[in-house]
């Protein structure tokens, strides 16, 4: 057994997974015996539960407010679903937010509401990442960072992001709300009229 | 299979720095209060950097705003570095991008040395996609994998001109272990690690605690245990605390440093001569549970341990010249 098929192996099992393990051929007996006591041991448990905690950290460090949204919606079981089922592309926040609203995006049982938010959580990481990469220009790649997003809520998105996080019941749906995120804004974000918001989404030429 | 070796001497020219902490912007306001108990910040580039999936296209860039506000603070302490991302010990190639990354950090900050952890976080597929572990994952003790990781490490000992230092990590499956039927050569957790210091140029980075876990988890005596590893290359200790789950103790970096191995590193110090540094591990997340005063707690007692030690060293000096004194004379 090559080393390449020892850790593809183990890479399976801490993903719960036992494909890679089942498609090695060139085993020894002791090989064999020494996987499969991997699959019996306590520790395999372990590690899994570390390699989905650090996952689900991730998640929720980037993504507070779907987080929550979730939560009172009680579909837990989403966030489960999602580190059981999609593979870990990167061990980096954006890119695990990037795929998360992926994945609830594509999910028929999530709501719009939840859809934008994880759309907003994930365009204030892209517009905080372009503004970090246009102050320093530490990539050089600033420009392709460049990125101005508009969301459209139904609820007053002020409201509604102190009620996601402080736990209070949430706004009342009662309009037209326009969240614009811009990496030159101050906060990078800001709430505005259907004006700009209109004049924002008309391709730039 | 690599040629015979015999054990590098050792030859590090770093200064002998004390007390660190790793750096993470949540402990930054801690660090820069306490910075006359605080020698130097280690710092892991990885934190900084952000990567962008669009499609099977991947980009990173460094986040720049956190990156000055620890080459800020770096101006007032001395750096070392401690890698998270390499998964040095893929088969199926290590991460590049992460040396990309420590390539742009270096351009703007200067290090004393940079270590690494001994184990994978990644395996590629046949199709070449990349399966992530989504944790660091433990090398197999093996002829196969010191031949793997030995032309990486003096790759490493080189590429920045400053020392290279590999660190022991925790583990929670049973090793791989020779049986009569198999013909491949097997050691143990040690024997490996000396392995790798005999083929190689490196330090040892030798995190206390993570020993410490493997031995209460897989039921070793961890004395007998360092007592076999070549002590002289050990150039930074780290300690950190964590939690027991499921019987296993877990490196979390969550807690104070239990009380074993303080114990641990009172009995190891005087048998480091090449010591160069002890750094408290801990989580930023921790920063809210344990509070400030009980992280600068532990670093105050490993200052108390490394006072203790500077004076071990200075002792040993003297005696030693006082012999050779002694010795010219009679001669």
């Amino acid at each position: 057994m090559s080393l390449l098929d020892v850790q593809r192996s183990l890479v399976g099992f801490a993903r719960g997974s036992q494909t890679e393990y089942l498609a090695c051929t060139q085993l020894s007996e002791s090989e064999d015996a020494w996987l499969k006591s991997l699959l019996q041991s306590p520790g395999l448990m372990v590690t899994q539960q570390i390699q989905q905690w650090w996952r689900l950290s991730r998640i929720c460090l980037a993504a507070p407010m779907t987080i929550a949204l979730l939560k009172r919606d009680g579909m837990e079981e989403l966030i489960v679903e999602y580190i059981a089922t999609e593979p870990v592309r990167s061990l980096f926040f954006a890119a695990e937010l990037e795929q998360f609203k992926t994945y609830l995006h594509s999910h028929v049982l999530v709501n719009n509401l939840a859809k934008t938010l994880v759309a907003f959580e994930s365009g204030l990481k892209n517009t905080y990442q372009a503004s970090a990469a246009n102050s320093l220009q530490t990539s050089g790649d600033a420009t392709a960072l460049s990125c101005i997003y508009q969301l459209h809520f139904k609820r007053d998105p002020i409201k509604l992001f102190s009620a996601l996080l402080s736990g209070a019941p949430l706004p009342a749906e009662d309009g037209n709300y326009y969240v614009t995120l811009d990496p030159k804004l101050p906060q990078h974000w800001c709430v505005t009229t259907q004006a700009p918001a209109i004049y924002l989404a008309e391709p730039q030429i | 299979m690599l040629p015979q070796a015999t054990a590098h001497p050792v030859n590090f020219s770093a200064p002998k720095l004390g007390v660190g902490i790793n750096y993470h912007w949540d402990l930054h306001h801690l660090i820069q209060q306490n910075l006359g108990l605080i020698d130097y910040i280690e710092v892991s580039p990885d934190i900084f950097c952000e990567e962008i999936l669009t499609g099977q296209e991947r980009r990173f860039h460094l986040d720049g705003k956190k990156l000055q506000d620890a080459l800020t603070l770096a101006q007032s302490c001395p750096v070392i570095v401690h890698g998270l991302g390499l998964s040095i010990g893929s088969a199926s190639g290590w991460n590049s991008d992460y040396l990309a990354l420590i390539d742009q950090y270096a351009q703007r900050q200067s290090f004393l040395w940079h270590s690494e952890h001994l184990g994978f976080t990644l395996a590629k597929n046949q199709d070449g996609s990349e399966n992530h572990a989504g944790l660091l994952l433990p090398m197999p003790f093996t002829q196969e994998a010191l031949d793997l990781l030995c032309p990486r490490i003096n790759h490493l000992c080189k590429r920045y001109a400053v020392p290279f230092l590999i660190e022991n990590t925790t583990y929670y499956l049973p090793q791989y272990s020779n049986t009569a039927e198999s013909n491949i050569t097997v050691w143990d957790e040690i024997d490996f690690l000396n392995q790798l210091l005999t083929h190689t140029e490196c330090g040892l980075l030798l995190d206390l605690y993570n020993f410490y876990c493997n031995a209460v988890n897989f039921g070793f005596d961890p004395y007998a245990a360092l007592a076999r590893l070549q002590l002289e290359r050990v150039i930074e200790i780290h300690v950190a605390g964590g939690v027991t789950h499921e019987g296993f103790l877990l490196d979390v970096h969550s807690s104070e440093v239990p009380e074993p191995v303080w114990q641990l590193l009172e009995w190891l110090l005087p048998k480091l001569p090449n010591l160069r540094a002890i750094t408290y591990e801990v989580l930023e997340q921790a920063l809210y549970v344990m509070g400030e005063e009980k992280i600068i707690a532990q670093i105050a007692q490993c200052k108390s341990l490394w006072a203790k030690y500077l004076h071990l060293m200075a002792n040993s000096s003297s005696r030693q010249q006082n012999s050779g004194a002694q010795h010219h004379v009679a001669a």
